[in-house]
């Protein structure tokens, strides 16, 4: 890849019309002991600019791993296979060099826990800084600047005080505000959040969203938000899939899934919760536990603790099918 | 105005917390105050839900309780008398973590009748006979009882640590955040667990969480902490339907939910917990309410019912 020109500086007239990010096939495989360890099946999905795409499912459904690999960041002992293709341009044929100047610029991405992305000996404004001298060619002051401007754009009180402070200096939503003041530092078209608000308070979890849809708003940026929680979800996403044991088994728009969520995997993950407006005696559950991701299954992953499954269930995998409505789900016995 | 003392109806309280302090000396002569000053009761089969946000002294009240800290001032009474070992058998604990909560070079046989052992109950074929039984009744089959903890699944390690808290026959279980640490779709069978074990055996849970959902589905009361000291106090159904602490309305406000669409603005209530090594003067939650005046600033509200609801407490000039 040439060095005078980088494709995915500035947003192309193709980007305009095409989506941000469209991910094909994509599956993502580790060789175990035991066999290969299978984290991704096959999925598929797009996100258009400025839109959030939620990203719902269990532990060890594949979507933090969906996520790493957007970022070209999976374990090298891993095997991807399929397309990413990030602005027109395939990620795949991406060289190391040019993967390195897209992270942290155009594509970013921000974790549960804030300490994984922060340096604790550097103060958070320097490596704020750091971001923009590296990918934006600013000089050290003007970096500081930008930095103090960045920390006061997320909502952090006193910027230029904090910028001096170490990460064990600020509270833990204070930290993950400084994680996205970073990640908007190389002014992204698509944030990768991965379960950003998990490890935080409820009123603080609730300041980060709304931190997240202004800054949405403000930048026009596109979110890939990835949770275990139906409700930070529904409360962020324009569109959602659902992901279990490694594949796509529903997908629409927010609205949609949550009015008519058509997988029984789905319609089990909203009854099992806690409601506040009604009260049963027994929670509805979803008995058993997700399947062994290595090794193999016929036919869809979630028969054996499906209440609808029968003996066809069993043999086939059902595919992702779009119905007129949009909306997609990968059941042969979806509710209609 | 004197401190309202929530009796639930008939039972008399089988534990009573009385002005409860927890203080942890730091380095430098500073005092930690966790938990300042808190009454509460427990009845039998009841569930009181402990909830507030990190740092609130939830998780160290929780701890004194199954004796963990001793009270640096107050006192916590079981059946009236202040610790032994009754107590220590009678109430017992499940933790959030199901991973680090086992020994994981313990057979699960073991690790059940490991308390017994410890408090001395029963010959070895008895305890054994009993984690038999327990096994059962928290739905896992008997031959679990000679695999290790590594075997299982989180949800399925909960019900371990359940099967083990259960095992001498407690009164009252503390349980720290028995959810948080689990799958959503495992969450609601562990609830299902505790409530069909509180029905069955009378047993009183200290449910202590930041999930409101969960709150309020197993809840009989709540009480909300903030900064070591009781803020609001009552029946579930009252409390959320009629919150009267402006902290407890931001907590309640704060909760997402499925369904209501993108973007529902201003909910979230500004600024971070203050340090409790520092609290702010005055009412503690003063720097972050919506209707903080001069008075909070300066006094103290003490925890006493608002006009018209006897059956109910809350901490705040203003309340609803």
């Amino acid at each position: 890849m040439g060095l005078a020109v980088n494709p995915l500086a500035t947003p192309s007239v193709a980007a305009a019309t095409t989506p941000l990010l469209v991910v094909e096939d994509l599956s993502i495989e580790f060789p175990t002991e035991r066999g290969v360890l299978r984290a991704v099946r096959g999925i598929s999905y797009e996100i258009a600019a400025g839109r959030t795409l939620g990203v719902v499912g269990e532990s060890g459904c594949g979507k933090s791993m969906t996520a790493l690999a957007v970022m070209g960041l999976v374990p090298s002992h891993g095997a991807v296979g399929g397309h990413i293709r990030f602005m027109g341009t395939d990620l795949a044929g991406l060289g190391e060099a040019a993967y390195r100047r897209l992270r942290g610029s155009r594509i970013a991405m921000i974790f549960q826990e804030p300490m994984t992305a922060l340096n604790p000996v550097i103060p958070v404004g320097d490596q704020i800084g750091e971001v923009m001298q590296l990918h934006q060619g600013l000089s050290r002051t003007a970096a500081r600047k930008e930095a103090v401007r960045l920390l006061d754009d997320v909502g952090i009180p006193s910027p230029a005080a904090r910028a001096a402070d170490y990460p064990h200096q600020l509270s833990g939503g204070m930290r993950q505000r400084a994680v996205i003041a970073m990640a908007l530092a190389g002014d992204p078209a698509l944030l990768i959040a991965d379960e950003p608000t998990t490890a935080l308070d409820v009123t603080i979890q609730a300041q980060i969203l709304e931190l997240m849809l202004e800054l949405q708003d403000r930048t026009g940026m596109a979110i890939q938000f990835i949770s275990h929680n139906l409700g930070v979800v529904s409360e962020l996403a324009d569109e959602i899939i659902v992901m279990y044991a490694g594949r796509v088994v529903e997908r629409a728009t927010a609205a949609d899934l949550f009015a008519t969520p058509l997988h029984p995997y789905t319609r089990g993950l909203i009854a099992t919760l806690p409601d506040l407006t009604r009260r049963e005696v027994r929670l509805p559950t979803i008995p058993g536990g997700v399947p062994d991701p290595v090794g193999g299954m016929a036919g869809c992953r979630f028969a054996d603790r499906c209440p609808r499954a029968d003996a066809g269930c069993r043999v086939a995998i059902p595919p992702l099918e779009t119905l007129a409505t949009g909306h997609s789900v990968a059941c042969f016995k979806a509710a209609a | 105005m004197s401190v309202v003392a929530l009796s639930t109806a008939a039972p008399p309280p089988i534990l009573e917390l009385d002005k409860l302090e927890i203080s942890f000396p730091l380095e430098g002569g500073r005092i930690l105050r966790a938990v300042a000053g808190v009454d509460l009761t427990l009845a039998r089969g009841e569930t009181l839900a402990l909830v507030g946000e990190s740092g609130c002294g939830k998780t160290t009240l929780g701890r004194a309780v199954v004796g963990l800290y001793p009270p640096t001032a107050g006192s916590i009474r079981f059946h009236g008398q202040s610790g032994g070992t009754t107590a220590r058998r009678a109430i017992q604990m499940i933790f959030q973590d199901p991973y680090g909560s086992l020994n994981p070079r313990l057979p699960i046989g073991e690790v059940i009748a490991e308390p017994l052992k410890i408090h001395r109950i029963g010959s070895r074929a008895e305890r054994r006979e009993r984690a038999r039984e327990l096994i059962q009744q928290v739905g896992l089959p008997v031959d679990a009882l000679n695999r290790y903890p590594h075997q299982f699944s989180g949800g399925q390690r909960q019900r371990i640590a359940i099967a083990r808290a259960l095992a001498p026959e407690p009164e009252i279980i503390v349980a720290d955040e028995p959810l948080s640490a689990l799958d959503v779709s495992i969450q609601s069978q562990i609830l299902n667990l505790m409530a069909a074990l509180k029905e069955s055996r009378g047993l009183a849970y200290l449910f202590i969480s930041h999930d409101l959902a969960a709150v309020h589905h197993i809840a009989d009361r709540v009480a909300v902490m903030y900064l070591g000291r009781i803020v609001e106090l009552g029946r579930r159904d009252a409390l959320f339907a009629r919150p009267s602490h402006p902290y407890t309305q931001a907590l309640i406000q704060a909760i997402p939910r499925i369904g209501q669409g993108k973007r529902r603005r201003g909910r979230a209530i500004a600024g971070d917990v203050p340090s409790p090594l520092a609290p702010p003067p005055g009412c503690a939650f003063h720097p972050r309410c919506p209707k903080a005046q001069e008075i909070c600033r300066v006094e103290r509200p003490v925890l006493a019912s608002p006009a018209g609801r006897p059956d109910h407490a809350a901490a705040c000039h203003f309340a609803d």
